[in-house]
């Protein structure tokens, strides 16, 4: 993709613009004055934002990190056994173990003597289609709440705009109680419900 | 192999001195971009510490070698971002609220006598300027000072392209010239 000059100025200035890029730079900022000037002008303006100091926390987050530490074997197992239930709760809902669909077909080779679960090409055709179909529908549901998921994400964003400008509105009401309060028709209204 | 790949390598295989070096080493960095982020020391501390929990957690499953800082970052700005985003949906109203922000000094060492009047005066100047950029900006900037992370990073961190996060930068750098210069900053011509 193509970057603007400013772009470049930065990857420049922290050393990732690739090696032939950086000489094409160099000699632009030997031919343009203007360039150098801007170049110099983020380099000063970075320094001086690097004045600000690192802060230190108030307590010992690696320690009290490392006190919660990893989770417990316990915990461990019973997330196995949950992930292990709903997997297997897929498997039986998506048809892999379901019961060969009956229909009129020909039939099984070696049907009397070799074991069950060789079955004839057009069983498991069959069957893979079954399987094709409900991965189609679940795609297609999950296609659907995805669309749904951005509507709800759009609205809520309208949410806390609302929310942010109704916040804004009371910062302004609230400021403006004083002036209210000490106005003669504040009082004149006070005083006329105290004597009704 | 990177310094940071072969520190993961030990805390793999079960060294604790490993999982404490190499939290360790980014404690005031991760702690310093929270604080500017959110504007609150205890918020700060709650997500670092967070952070730091669920990378205690995962590290026995993470794959990417030698990307530590980055992934850390990532984490931690993902759960910064989520509380500024509860912040928009409740915000404080009490001044006895507990959890309402505390304010983040502009340096560590303002009960420091040594430290002179100009310098601390300098630099509060800049806190108040870079608390005036937009949120985006204010992002990137940091990632940059206090995580010290690749624009290739910060776009990753960020979950944008890389041209924006440079685009950003330029952005921010040159709202922060102008405001200092209004300011009366020396060494910063507008």
């Amino acid at each position: 993709m193509k970057r603007t000059d400013d772009q470049t100025l930065w990857l420049y200035l922290s050393g990732e613009l690739p090696p032939e890029e950086t000489s094409d730079w160099e000699a632009r900022m030997d031919r343009e004055p203007g360039l150098d000037r801007r170049c110099s002008e983020a380099r000063e303006t970075f320094a001086r934002v690097r004045e600000l100091p690192p802060l230190t926390p108030s307590r010992d987050l690696v320690q009290a990190a490392l006190a919660r530490g990893p989770r417990s074997a316990a915990w461990g197992r019973r997330m196995a056994w949950a992930a292990g239930t709903v997997a297997a709760l897929l498997a039986v809902w998506a048809g892999v173990w379901s019961p060969a669909p009956r229909q009129a077909g020909p039939p099984v080779v070696g049907q009397a003597d070799a074991p069950p679960e060789i079955l004839h090409p057009a069983v498991l055709t069959a069957r893979i289609d079954s399987v094709r179909t409900r991965v189609t529908a679940l795609r297609r549901s999950t296609r659907a709440g995805a669309a749904q998921w951005n509507r709800l994400g759009a609205r809520s964003s309208a949410v806390h705009r609302r929310i942010d400008r109704a916040h804004e509105r009371l910062q302004n009401l609230r400021k403006k109680i004083p002036e209210v309060r000490d106005t003669p028709e504040h009082t004149l209204n006070i005083n006329q419900r105290r004597l009704a | 192999m990177s310094s940071d790949a072969e520190w993961m390598a030990r805390w793999r295989n079960g060294d604790e001195v490993a999982q404490e070096r190499l939290l360790r080493e980014y404690e005031s960095a991760l702690f310093s971009y929270l604080a500017r982020m959110l504007g609150s020391v205890h918020d700060a501390e709650d997500v670092a510490q967070e952070t730091m929990v669920q990378v205690v957690r995962k590290l026995p499953g993470y794959r990417e070698e030698g990307k530590f800082k980055g992934w850390l970052f990532r984490i931690a700005h993902r759960k910064a971002l989520r509380v500024i985003r509860r912040r928009r949906i409740k915000p404080t109203e009490s001044l006895d609220d507990p959890s309402r922000p505390v304010a983040v000094p502009a340096d560590d060492s303002s009960g420091n006598p040594r430290v002179n009047a100009h310098g601390s005066e300098r630099r509060q100047r800049l806190y108040a300027a870079m608390e005036t950029l937009p949120q985006h900006e204010k992002e990137v900037v940091l990632l940059r000072i206090h995580g010290e992370l690749s624009f290739e990073e910060i776009a990753r961190v960020t979950g944008c392209p890389l041209n924006t996060a440079l685009g950003r930068m330029h952005n921010a750098t040159r709202r922060l010239r102008r405001l200092l210069a209004a300011n009366g900053d020396e060494g910063t011509p507008p």
